[in-house]
């Protein structure tokens, strides 16, 4: 009878709690008073600096203090915890979903064997709002992505406006996944509800998924942007009413690629589908347009059926200031109007007068299923300006590009042991495959006699052309070029196999080894291909080549930069005999190595990257780092072995005509999390999350550990809680949907 | 029985956890008969019942733009905000004006103290004008 009792009152309590956690409408509320306040101050009081500009004062007085009420506990947990944790991470995450209301457990637990049923029926009524045109168009709620991007010298500030409209009969959150640059700092974020402008604020992630959890719940319009991966992104937006429209714009800061005398600007537009090892945890997985598809994994890309289009384009401007003379400029994945040419560009180079110009994506090619990427030349061989600077009340801030020296160009390489690692999973069947093949082909014809090689291949396994690397004789590369041809892509990207059989074999001393990746880069787990480059570098050099029209350039920046090489891009429009004769000419001469810098006065500190790298020909560095206003420096020394030698040579490190840039400040805080982020794939330093985390609050950015936050509490919506939409979106332009989504 | 799980639902409603407020707090500048062409704000809530969580624009034209703050004060919910406009003095805004908003998470059960500090400068050469600040709560809609 006792035991009756006890479980009628377990029972009960099981329900009260259901029921209070399931009720879309808010708990406890208090009723608290207006309260006005009233503070005068007058004339004679100070004004701090420039009446105008009213620069702020250095935070100094602690009015307030940390606020002591309890947080909930995490909704998300970290991306790329270490595996021991992994399955306590699924735990909590699952146990914190509890807390909130049902409308998500469903779509947390679903098996992902059900995928095969999601279907368009899946989304919730779509009224008149659903249009025909040539391809069938599935109503999503992204209309619109706007990008106005200016660049200066090398520095790019890039504001993005997404455009959310809800074409339902229901309330709706919309959550939509998509990639920015890897070196973007994102440091704006406002919401745009009708003409008001609500700006949002960096929260630690944890406490910022809780209060957007909690908003959304009492039924408040709110967004949240977490960063998935350097380079990914998720933008949630919360309670979008029927036929209303939020908007939500992020401004970020980055510079410029200068790569064998063009500089290079990126805009990616779509995220490639991941493939994840089996039992892997904290990936990104691809799957079927519907909100009821689920690979498993915390953060999912939904695409686009073939022969769907979700009615979402792009319209993208781009002003460049190079402050120099530019020559030409390029663009190879898109048509673009240049201003005062009447005709759109294709993938032709143009000559062009003047150090600026300004470019439109043509209306004929609004789609966004590939990066956006325009080069342009500028005259000389370097920079006019080596250093820019910016100080506030912050500091000072330099951004500077280091070159080779001349001397370097003159000296002949050592004999190679050339290593090419060809992805050959599902993802790179058809045009990219095809591409990464060219390119080899024509690498191995650009061999020297005294050159060795080796040719691998991977999908779900590794597989080799030779049992060890043989001399580059008409023979070998006959039947290499053979081997080559015979390659089908299939499978999945099991990329640790083609790291393990690259890297894990003796090292012949005489030559220097450099190994090639080709690959699309679509992994969800990069940090464990970071870490195992770092642990099985050795004296290899890892040159990553990104093959395809929307690239992981995160993984492929990453592999280079540990592999103390360089990356390059082959999209679909590009020549891949361009490329590798590029990439010849760079290793047809030995790297400027042990690099060190004599600062002559300047005394900056926190310099990234930290260890400065070996400087290829054709490919100079960009650092960043702070000083003390005031201490500037006319010419600074860079010295390093060339060959056998030491040289030294004078760097002009005078900022040229009193260049300043607000950005520097946000990317040198970038540069900081870069780095440390990169630590944090090879080191257990707890520290180092703490860091990245303080840096981001301090700098306002986004990071694996803070994310924004913007709330209307204005107002609270109609109607009960709103459905997840997540935003569908086309599979990059050359890869196939049959291969890649599960 | 029904006394028992009446009471159990009693204690479960005192000890449950309260769902946090969500609240706006419209912040207003006067400056009498001068026209207000810039200023400087630093807010606080002397309580640290509140964590603020947005900043939006204002009611005039030249301060509808959300203003920027600063990165460490706001990580103590201390909101220290700056803002100017170059338009002509007709142009610039007079009396009481709302300038910003503040959109809040507000503790359980409590309610702000807020203290504010405005400094502000009148027409384009930025004379330094008296100015009033008030800080209300808005109505939820």
């Amino acid at each position: 009878m006792k035991m009756r009792y006890l479980s009628l009152v377990a029972a009960a309590s099981v329900m009260a709690i259901w029921i209070g956690c399931s009720t879309p409408e808010p708990r406890g509320i208090t009723v608290i008073p207006n309260r006005d306040v009233s503070i005068s101050s007058s004339a004679n009081a100070p004004v701090a600096g420039n009446a105008l500009g009213l620069p702020l004062e250095p935070a100094k007085a602690a009015g307030g203090s940390t606020l002591g009420y309890e947080t909930s506990p995490l909704l998300g947990a970290s991306i790329g915890a270490p595996l021991s944790q992994e399955a306590e991470v699924l735990k909590q995450r699952q146990l914190d979903l509890a807390q909130y209301a049902g409308e998500e457990l469903w779509i947390i637990h679903r098996s992902k064997v059900d995928n095969s049923a999601a279907s368009d029926d899946q989304y919730p009524g779509t009224g008149a709002l659903m249009t025909q045109v040539d391809e069938k168009e599935a109503p999503l709620p992204l209309k619109h992505t706007d990008v106005k991007a200016s660049v200066v010298g090398y520095i790019s500030t890039v504001d993005v406006t997404q455009q959310f409209e809800n074409p339902y009969d229901q309330k709706i959150e919309a959550v939509y996944v998509f990639p920015l640059p890897e070196n973007g700092a994102v440091n704006e974020f406002v919401m745009v509800v009708g003409d008001r402008r609500i700006r949002g604020i960096v929260r630690e992630k944890a406490e910022a998924e809780r209060i957007y959890a909690e908003a959304k719940h009492q039924g408040y319009v709110a967004s949240l942007l977490t960063q998935e991966r350097p380079n990914i992104f998720k933008q949630s937006v919360a309670n979008i009413e029927p036929g209303k429209r939020i908007d939500i714009s992020i401004r970020y800061y980055n510079t410029l690629v200068y790569a064998d005398g063009w500089y290079e600007f990126v805009f990616p537009m779509v995220v490639g589908p991941r493939f994840n090892p089996p039992s892997r945890y904290g990936g990104i997985g691809a799957v079927p347009a519907s909100p009821l598809a689920s690979s498993g994994q915390p953060t999912d890309v939904h695409y686009l059926k073939p022969g769907t289009r979700s009615g979402h384009d792009i319209a993208l401007t781009l002003e460049v200031n190079a402050g120099v003379k530019v020559e030409e400029l390029e663009c190879r994945t898109h048509k673009i109007q240049v201003q005062g040419m009447n005709e759109p560009l294709g993938t032709t180079t143009r000559r062009i007068d003047g150090e600026s110009f300004t470019v439109k994506i043509d209306k004929a090619d609004t789609i966004p299923n590939k990066d956006f990427v325009l080069r342009f030349r500028v005259a000389g061989k370097t920079m006019k300006t080596a250093m820019i600077t910016h100080e506030d009340h912050r500091g000072g801030f330099f951004t500077m590009m280091l070159y080779p020296p001349a001397a370097v160009e003159a000296l002949e390489r050592a004999p190679l042991e050339l290593v090419f690692v060809l992805d050959c999973s599902g993802s790179m069947s058809g045009e990219p495959l095809k591409q990464a093949k060219a390119a080899i082909r024509h690498a191995l014809k650009k061999m020297d006699s005294r050159d060795t090689f080796q040719l691998i291949n991977f999908s779900v396994d590794a597989r080799q052309f030779g049992r060890e690397p043989v001399l580059a004789t008409r023979e070998n590369i006959t039947r290499a070029l053979s081997y080559l041809e015979s390659l089908q892509s299939e499978g999945g990207t099991m990329m640790i196999e083609g790291v393990k059989a690259a890297l894990d074999f003796p090292h012949d001393d005489s030559r220097l080894r450099f190994v090639c990746f080709l690959t699309d880069g679509y992994i969800g787990n990069e940090s464990d291909i970071l870490q195992a480059v770092h642990e099985k570098l050795g004296d290899s050099r890892i040159f990553s080549f990104g093959v395809g029209s929307s690239v992981n350039r995160y993984l492929l920046d990453g592999m280079a930069r540990i592999g103390r090489g360089t990356v390059a891009y082959l999209g679909l429009n590009d020549d891949g005999a361009k490329v590798m004769a590029d990439f010849f000419e760079r290793i047809s001469h030995p790297a400027f190595t042990d690099v060190k810098i004599d600062w002559n006065g300047l005394r900056p500190t926190d310099v990234y990257p930290k260890r400065l790298p070996d400087l290829f020909v054709g490919r100079p560095l960009a650092i960043t780092g702070r000083y003390t206003p005031g201490t500037k420096p006319g010419v600074i020394e860079l010295s390093g072995k060339a060959g056998k030698s030491r040289i030294k040579v004078p760097v002009n490190a005078k900022s040229g005509s009193g260049e300043t840039s607000p950005a520097l400040a946000s990317i040198w805080a970038r540069s900081r999390i870069a780095e440390l982020t990169q630590q944090e794939t090879v080191s257990r330093d707890k520290d180092l999350s703490s860091q990245i985390r303080k840096t981001a609050l301090d700098f306002q950015l986004l990071s694996p550990y803070t994310a924004f936050l913007a709330l209307d509490a204005s107002r609270k919506t109609e109607g009960s809680v709103a459905t997840t939409i997540p935003v569908a979106v086309p599979v990059p332009e050359g890869v196939k949907y049959e291969t890649t989504v599960e | 029985m029904r006394f028992l799980l009446a009471a159990f639902f009693l204690l479960l409603a005192v000890v449950a956890p309260r769902a946090a407020e969500f609240a706006v707090y419209d912040v207003y500048i006067d400056s009498g008969t001068e026209a207000l062409a810039a200023y400087q704000l630093k807010i606080s809530d002397r309580r640290a019942a509140v964590k603020i969580l947005s900043v939006e624009g204002g009611q005039h034209a030249s301060f509808a733009n959300a203003p920027k703050f600063d990165e460490k004060a706001i990580q103590r919910d201390v909101i220290k905000v700056a803002a100017f406009s170059l338009a002509a003095r007709d142009k610039l805004p007079s009396g009481r004006v709302r300038i910003a908003s503040l959109h809040v998470e507000v503790g359980p059960g409590l309610t702000p103290d807020w203290n504010a500090i405005v400094q502000a400068a009148g027409g384009p050469g930025g004379r330094k004008i008296s100015a009033e600040v008030s800080i209300s709560k808005r109505e939820n809609q």
